[in-house]
């Protein structure tokens, strides 16, 4: 290789990084607007939402409702330790369960876990239709698959994810307390009344906003990669990890700003 | 009333593999129109970019009056009321049941359950499946059973325009015979324009009103079935001959 050609190729590399990136957003970008589109000309959605909604909602509560309990309860644990004397953990350990908990751990957590348990579904199945063309069926049956399969899980995802991260919310702060009261010895009233006091509306309203975000990411990273999967049963494979990785990625990123504007 | 097709220099490439060149065809209205070509000739995507389903990069095709290439969606669902597709892998749903399967155009219509699960059934027995299999789900039916629920799916809303993608590979030649026989009864019954793919010259000759033969992504030869018999161009003759010898080369 030339001198010149090894200064050039990391730059190029990353140019072409830089490029791949580009056009991946604004493919995501588009499909997006097409989502949108659809949604408002909300005809046809065929009974499919109840259905993706009982999936994302219901059947992934017990895993989301199990790591925020657990979550409280490290919450506490943790705060616990930073504080010198048992009084002034008292106050402040449940106000630090219930705040985390509200506007960064609830969302964030009960997002991640949605993410990897219906995202990766859910790009799997549209994948694997994508490739032995159930999609292209679909469309011959004169049925439009962007509004009877990417549109309801979209919404599913958009509507389900801020009630669970309602009941995470609930339920991590009962993990504290119950830490809090029966581990750490601290008294349960002032637990309840702490964390109470501690809660204002802009918490709620932050960690609602978070789940909604969330939540169309959560669906669209779905579905974008499973309905433009292609190769087989190998680019279904790499559709579910694509679902997955980039909705996890994008949560964290997303969270930052979201948090950073609301601040 | 069924639609005429007509392709004009039709292309389409994937990558830097050309697929369709220049492809041209006229497919008679209420005709069943035979295509004939080789394996990997560009059959399945010469149909799918009829269907709108692959956007062939350059060309002329007419569904009836209307432009394939320009439509907007709501003429293109339109267009698709009025076809029915079979494909060459089935494509069943495999989240559905063989009779939700059947009647999904039906049920997507409105109509109640219990009456299209009826006509369904009715579907099924005419493509030789028993009623027993209408609960069952796709993944537990045989290959060629799949390959017959999809035909009954195709037709099931009595479409004007049926595309057949191999409706006999991988069937037993008796079934084979019971699905050309079919063919041409939806032929006569509504006079639908039927395009049908197929490697099996039995069947070929025995539906085809007009025949067509794809070779390399161009049609080399089309016109009556008579012609086909007694071709004197060598890779129709050695095609319909089904011969190793001759200017198509078998891709090894
Ligand atoms: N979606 C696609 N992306 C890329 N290449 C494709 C795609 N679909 C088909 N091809 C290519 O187009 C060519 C023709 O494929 P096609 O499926 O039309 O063949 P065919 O004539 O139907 O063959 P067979 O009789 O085996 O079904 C093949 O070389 C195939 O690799
Ligand atoms: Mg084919």
């Amino acid at each position: 290789m030339s001198f010149s050609g090894a200064l050039l190729s990391p730059a190029s590399s990353l140019g072409r990084v830089v490029m791949t990136f580009v056009q991946e957003c604004g493919a995501i970008s588009l499909f997006f607007m097409t989502f949108i589109r659809h949604t408002l000309g909300f005809s046809s959605m065929h009974g499919q939402f109840a259905k993706q909604a009982e999936f994302v909602g219901w059947q992934s509560l017990p895993i989301v409702l199990l790591t925020a309990f657990f979550t409280g309860g490290v919450l506490a644990l943790q705060s616990y330790a930073g504080f010198d004397n048992a009084v002034l953990a008292g106050g402040q350990v449940p106000k630090v369960v219930a705040l985390s908990m509200l506007r960064e751990l609830g969302p964030v957590l009960g997002a991640l876990m949605v993410a990897s348990r219906v995202g990766s579904a859910m790009a799997a199945e549209l994948g694997t239709m994508r490739v032995t063309e159930q999609i292209d069926a679909l469309y011959t049956l004169a049925v439009n698959p962007f509004k009877y399969l990417v549109m309801p899980r979209i919404l599913a995802c958009m509507t389900m994810l801020p009630l669970l991260v309602i009941l995470a919310n609930l339920v991590g702060i009962v993990g504290g307390y119950l830490v809090s009261v029966h581990i750490l010895g601290l008294s349960g009233h002032m637990y309840t009344q702490n964390a109470y006091a501690a809660i204002g509306n802009e918490d709620v309203i932050l960690g609602l906003v978070k789940a909604v975000i969330f939540g169309a990411i959560i669906g669209l990273m779905a579905t974008f990669h499973g309905y433009k999967a292609g190769n087989g049963a190998a680019g279904v494979g790499m559709a579910t990890t694509r679902a997955v990785v980039y909705a996890a990625v994008a949560i964290l990123i997303s969270d930052y700003f979201i948090t950073a504007w609301f601040v | 009333m069924p639609e005429s097709i007509t392709l004009k220099n039709v292309s389409k490439s994937f990558g830097s593999n050309q697929v369709l060149v220049n492809a041209s065809l006229d497919i008679p209205a209420g005709k069943t129109t035979v295509i004939l070509g080789g394996s990997g000739s560009g059959k399945s995507v010469l149909l799918k970019c009829i269907l709108g389903l692959i956007h062939a990069d350059s060309g002329l095709i007419k569904f009836g009056a209307e432009s394939v290439l320009d439509m907007d969606e709501p003429a293109r669902m339109a267009m698709m009321r009025k076809l029915g597709m079979l494909f060459q892998s089935g494509a069943l749903f495999d989240s559905m049941s063989v009779w939700e399967n059947v009647a999904f155009a039906l049920l997507e219509d409105g109509m109640k359950p219990t009456e299209a699960k009826e006509i369904a059934i009715t579907k099924l027995r005419q493509v030789g499946l028993r009623s027993a299999v209408a609960d069952l789900s796709p993944a537990e039916l045989s290959g060629g059973m799949k390959k017959r629920a999809a035909l009954a799916r195709a037709v099931c809303h009595e479409p004007s325009v049926i595309f057949y993608d191999e409706p006999t590979t991988g069937l037993d030649p008796i079934t084979s015979d019971v699905i050309n026989d079919l063919i041409i009864q939806l032929q006569d019954e509504y006079k639908a324009t039927s395009v049908v793919i197929t490697h099996d010259m039995h069947t070929a000759f025995k539906i085809a009103d007009k025949m067509a033969f794809l070779y390399k992504g161009s049609f080399l030869s089309d016109g009556d079935p008579k012609d086909f018999k007694d071709s004197k161009n060598p890779y129709v003759a050695q095609f319909v001959a089904g011969s190793a010898q001759g200017p198509i080369e078998a891709a090894v």
